[in-house]
């Protein structure tokens, strides 16, 4: 037994050392525009009049008056965190709003971490924008960031989600 | 402002960029221009090494560091075969070797799960094989036709798990030495001087006494005035898509160090196999080349500062495993970003709610190097072998003692 306790901690040392993360595992690139989708949604890309957004978008069939909604048809990590659905607002040919839902059911550390979803966003996001320049009485945090204002807020017991609106 | 007064600004902006100190230890333009690696006249002919026209497509070096890496800019064929990469290290601005890999397996077959190593192996083993025996066959006839004759066969490392048996060759008035390790790996190193080619340590390193070798090493820790106590010229190695974290943090440290391995030495000796670690023992490899450097290696089961401290201020990096989610290195690479905008910007204290994002032992092993820290502000300092953008990369003490199973002390 003396010998074998040895050999096994080595090999489980063995076994942990030998994953490894590749190079391009956390580049947080969305389809084919090649840049990280906070920073392109954080940009004044998205805002000007007749903008194309970037990126692979679906235009959903239902419109409410003059507002057309489409949805992201690529997967997206946004903050560091694999995004559930993203979405945006634009009427008149301008974008209005880009809504990124978080999911806890994707996140990695879902299991480690039960309903810690809400905290990660926000450490993120600060460590991005620095501190939230205003917080609600419901804990909604709003933050300033490049031409864009990003706001996030707790949405259902397991979901997060975060606005971009241009910044005034 | 007219024209002319809008030159004459320009110009005296540049004069006094080129009168500051930093400016003048450049010898060369800051981006690199973009040529065809010069085959043959690289591989043997020396004057070419001193050319401002050949220099100019490594990139800006420094005249007074004591030595730097950098990537050839330019494509590069050699003997029928693109190579994978090709780098220069420079001693105090001089261009003292160059190493082509023109085949690695890890680059060859990129990142494999360790679920997919067999199917893999299976499926494409037989190819690479196939092309492993040609490039090998190629580059050593190659040489040896540079050469004039077959090559020497000499012991690079002459026992352990990093034994390597090469062939050197006098091409020109350079050497070369030319690795070949089965299945796994072909490059080859060109120096000046045949005693660069036969030794796997550099010249600093074999010549002087231990002493002065102590002082070397801590005459790269600089001090910042926010307090920071950095590591200058810590070579990058980029990991690439391939599993080579551990061992390309290995080649980081060991070649700044003196240590002249490269991290595609340390992965085939660690048995990482057509992509895969599976199986592979990157631990035996810390112990080999720390022994081959004469160096000896304290290692702890978790991250601890003060020992990090001490080899920091002996002007020695320290290598850390740590359990990394895509999550926390999001939160550590737009700090990073944040604060080169505004240095006053800082990590705050560990709360409850942030220790429990931290990834543990359920997340992904990485290895990271340990570059500096700041005592005054509970940070450590630490860079990836992912390129330049992740250098000096900040995380507080905490959050590494408390992320990482593993940490490599080196020291004399």
């Amino acid at each position: 037994m003396k010998a074998i306790l040895p050999a096994l901690f080595a090999a489980l040392l063995v076994t942990n050392l030998a994953h490894a993360v590749p190079q391009a595992v956390g580049n947080g690139i969305f389809g084919a525009a090649g840049v990280a989708f906070e920073k392109y949604a954080a940009s004044a890309g998205p805002w000007a009049q007749g903008a194309e957004l970037k990126g692979p978008w679906k235009v959903r069939a239902e419109k409410k008056g003059d507002i057309e909604n489409l949805d992201l048809a690529a997967e997206a990590v946004v903050f560091g965190i694999p995004a559930s659905q993203i979405s945006a607002e634009r009427s008149a040919g301008i974008v209005r709003r880009i809504t990124v839902r978080f999911d806890e059911g994707k996140m990695k550390s879902a299991k480690t971490n039960p309903g810690g979803l809400y905290a990660q966003v926000i450490a993120n996001i600060t460590a991005l924008a620095g501190e939230p320049k205003q917080t609600s009485p419901g804990g909604e945090k709003s933050f300033r960031y490049e031409s864009s204002l990003i706001t996030a807020r707790k949405s259902g017991g397991k979901e997060v989600s975060v606005d971009f609106t241009p910044a005034k | 402002m007219n024209a002319r007064l809008a030159r004459l600004l320009c110009a005296a902006v540049l004069l006094c960029a080129m009168a500051h100190p930093a400016c003048a230890q450049l010898q060369r333009p800051l981006r690199p221009a973009t040529r065809t690696f010069p085959v043959p006249d690289a591989l043997k002919n020396s004057a070419l090494w001193d050319s401002p026209d050949f220099l100019s497509a490594w990139g800006a070096v420094s005249a007074t560091a004591p030595e730097e890496h950098r990537n050839f800019s330019g494509p590069c064929d050699v003997f029928g075969h693109k190579a994978y990469s090709v780098r220069g290290v420079f001693e105090r601005g001089k261009l003292t070797g160059i190493t082509v890999v023109m085949l690695d397996s890890g680059a060859w077959f990129g990142f494999v799960p360790d679920a997919d190593a067999k199917r893999v192996a299976a499926t494409k083993g037989p190819q690479f094989t196939a092309l492993y025996k040609q490039a090998a066959a190629d580059v050593e006839h190659g040489l040896a036709a540079l050469a004039g004759n077959a090559g020497r066969k000499a012991a690079l490392v002459d026992k352990g798990l990093l034994k390597q048996d090469v062939l050197i060759f006098h091409t020109g008035d350079l050497w070369t030495r030319l690795t070949l390790r089965d299945n796994q790996l072909v490059k080859f190193t060109v120096t000046r001087t045949e005693p660069d080619a036969v030794s796997p340590l550099s010249p600093q390193r074999r010549a002087a006494k231990k002493e002065d070798q102590a002082r070397a090493f801590a005459s790269r820790v600089s001090n910042a005035p926010n307090g920071d106590r950095l590591l200058a010229g810590v070579p990058i190695f980029t990991q690439g898509d391939r599993a080579y974290c551990g061992v390309a943090t290995l080649a980081m440290e060991m070649q700044f160090l003196g240590l002249r391995l490269d991290t595609e030495d340390y992965a085939g000796a660690a048995g990482i196999k057509f992509g895969s670690t599976y199986h592979s023992d990157i631990r035996a490899v810390f112990d080999a080349a720390a022994e081959v450097a004469k160096l000896k290696l304290t290692r702890t089961t978790q991250f601890e500062f003060e020992k990090a401290r001490a080899a920091i201020d002996a002007g020695i990096p320290v290598i850390v495993f740590r359990h990394w989610s895509q999550e926390r290195d999001f939160l550590h690479g737009a700090f990073a970003e944040r604060f080169q905008k505004d240095p006053a910007a800082t990590l705050s204290k560990p709360d409850l709610n942030d220790r429990k994002s931290w990834p543990t032992k359920e997340s992904f092993s990485h290895s990271s190097l340990i570059t500096g820290y700041n005592l005054a502000r509970r940070e450590v300092i630490f860079t990836e072998s992912w390129g330049e953008r992740v250098r000096n990369r900040r995380m507080r003490i905490e959050e590494m003692e408390g992320t990482s199973y593993m940490a490599y002390y080196p020291h004399l």
